[in-house]
């Protein structure tokens, strides 16, 4: 069944922007830039998903990629300004400097990674291309919200994706519960740091610790 | 799941003249021609009503002078925006400073494609019509972290921080009241939520639900209130401290997308207050024949205004009535109070959802 020339035109548009954003993503040397192009990059993405019928899952790609992780990207990147300065180059370390992976070496790596990245996936995705068939699905609310959540919950007792769905939001909670951990100061340090200090005599031992304390 | 037949005169008509893909395109691009031009007349009109209830508010009479009841005011200020010089401070990103003015109203009006404003008055009526209203009014907050970023000035970069860290925590309790709808409702489609709503006014979801629709539709305004960056809870802005905020550096046309945004913002998120606990476009009916035959007299639509209206004025009563909080009172609002009572509001919606402890 050939597939209607809308979905053709969409989809070879919403490729190019996808491959040329993440290009961008690459080459830009601003990190605020990369974080917006990476955006852009993903807003296509949710468009070829919905031309794969997957409907919710184009909605959630924009919602938890699109709307949450790469908002906090944002910002922290805008938080930590950590913009380049003159001649050089993002991936640390000046041009042609020692130490860092730019010009020449860089490359060298970058194209070693895409070969043998390109030399594994490739055969396997015109295998997957050969077998898939065009032909719509015509089941109804396929890909939609019902039908995702009969998948994960319907006959909770045998379905193994119920198990596995409330297993992974455990492992969610965890990670939020290291990472507070993590982030919180302890003791006196803390009352130190949180403490408003306003007479000069009491802001300098912290000043002079920060002065002293290896980065 | 239930499918309800989708048949508005216009509609018909176009779709009777025209081939199928043609009619489709037709309809839709009508749609949005009309919906560009509901934002346009609304935000204006809005604006005129700010100025109006915060007039009243302070004992004075606000715009007098231009058109009847200075109707025309807004326009007047909208032709004076426009003529301005759209200025590009020294320093400032180009792309970011140009691109994040558009990207707030985008998101609005993309909200009020899934909006139902009647029975047959819709856009498009989504399945996870929900999930997708919050994941493109992420877009507003996109647009104020990286316009503040790239105006390169200290005052809008502070604001569009605090706007970011407030904009995320509160999008938690509006979430989780929106999932209590939609948990009630069994579906996510607005449409849907709206039609599940059907009978009297006691079976509206904020009286239907005993307690916990209350006490959602108080957290969803307190929440939407601080999604909308609109006062008490405006602190993004800020004048007293920040100078604007996230615009300060805005002038002329790219100033007003903003504040047109901020209107259509708040006009978007009326509707879906209203869609979600006050029935939408359902008119209301209190059991009493006579009343209820009159009251249905007025088309779907109206009612949809009235009550969007409605709760525009809560929005304004908000603003004008209580000061500004400081921002670690508001962090702390959300996630020590706010959040917890959400939470905990949700268990007690699907405790009484899954013992059918409702009105009748």
């Amino acid at each position: 069944m050939p597939v209607s020339p809308v979905v053709e035109i969409t989809f070879a548009l919403s490729a190019l922007v996808i491959l040329l954003s993440s290009l961008a993503v690459v080459l830009v040397k601003n990190p605020v830039r990369a974080t917006l192009l990476l955006i852009v990059a993903f807003i296509p993405t949710s468009l070829v998903y919905i031309l794969l019928q997957a409907a919710f899952v184009g909605i959630l790609q924009i919602l938890v990629y699109a709307g949450a992780i790469m908002m906090l990207f944002t910002f922290v990147i805008m938080m930590i300004n950590p913009s380049p300065k003159d001649g050089e180059s993002p991936a640390g370390g000046s041009e042609g400097g020692e130490g860092g992976f730019s010009g020449m070496r860089g490359a060298l790596i970058g194209l070693l990674v895409v070969g043998a990245l390109g030399a594994l996936l490739l055969p396997k995705v015109y295998h997957a291309a050969s077998q898939v068939s065009v032909a719509p699905v015509t089941k109804p609310g396929f890909g939609e919200l019902s039908s995702i959540s009969a998948l994960l919950f319907e006959d909770p007792a045998n379905n193994p994706l119920t198990v596995s769905f409330e297993l992974i939001s455990f492992l969610i909670l965890v990670g939020i519960i290291a990472a507070l951990n993590f982030s919180r100061r302890k003791g006196a340090e803390a009352r130190m740091e949180n403490s408003i200090t306003t007479r000069p005599t009491e802001a300098l031992p912290i000043l002079q610790r920060e002065a002293l304390e290896p980065k | 799941m239930k499918a309800y037949a989708v048949n508005h005169p216009i509609g018909d008509m176009i779709r009777g003249m025209l081939p199928a893909p043609w009619a489709a395109a037709a309809n839709g691009a009508l749609a949005v021609g009309l919906i560009a031009g509901l934002v346009t007349v609304m935000a204006i009109f809005l604006i005129w009503l700010e100025r109006k209830v915060c007039a009243h508010f302070q004992a004075r009479l606000g715009p007098t002078r231009v058109g009847p009841f200075g109707l025309l005011q807004p326009i007047a200020d909208a032709i004076k925006l426009l003529m301005k010089e759209n200025l590009r401070p020294r320093g400032v990103d180009n792309l970011a400073y140009f691109l994040a003015p558009l990207l707030p109203i985008t998101g609005s009006f993309l909200v009020l494609a899934v909006m139902p404003f009647d029975h047959d008055l819709q856009v498009v009526d989504l399945p996870a019509g929900v999930v997708y209203v919050v994941a493109v009014s992420g877009l507003g907050i996109l647009g104020i972290l990286i316009g503040g970023w790239g105006s390169n000035n200290k005052y809008s970069l502070l604001g569009s921080m605090r706007s970011g860290a407030q904009l995320f925590s509160y999008e938690l309790s509006l979430v989780l009241c929106m999932l209590l709808i939609v948990m009630a409702s069994g579906s996510a489609s607005l449409r849907e939520i709206v039609l599940a709503q059907q009978g009297t006014v006691l079976d509206w979801w904020i009286f239907k639900l005993p307690v916990a629709g209350l006490l959602a539709f108080a957290l969803f305004m307190i929440s939407s209130t601080a999604e909308l960056n609109r006062g008490p809870l405006d602190l993004s802005e800020a004048e007293s401290e920040l100078t604007g905020g996230f615009h300060t550096e805005y002038a002329g046309i790219s100033f007003s997308m903003f504040f047109l945004a901020e209107f259509v913002n708040m006009f978007a998120s009326a509707g879906l207050g209203a869609t979600f606990f006050l029935g939408g476009f359902l008119a209301p009916r209190f059991g009493v024949p006579p009343l209820d035959w009159a009251l249905a007299l007025l088309p779907g639509v109206v009612w949809f205004f009235v009550k969007v209206f409605a709760l525009i004025f809560l929005y304004m009563w908000f603003r004008w009535t209580f000061p500004r909080l400081r921002i670690d009172h508001l962090l702390s609002l959300e996630w020590k109070f706010l959040l917890p009572v959400s939470l905990a509001n949700l268990l007690l919606a699907a405790t009484l959802i899954t013992f059918k402890w409702m009105l009748p």
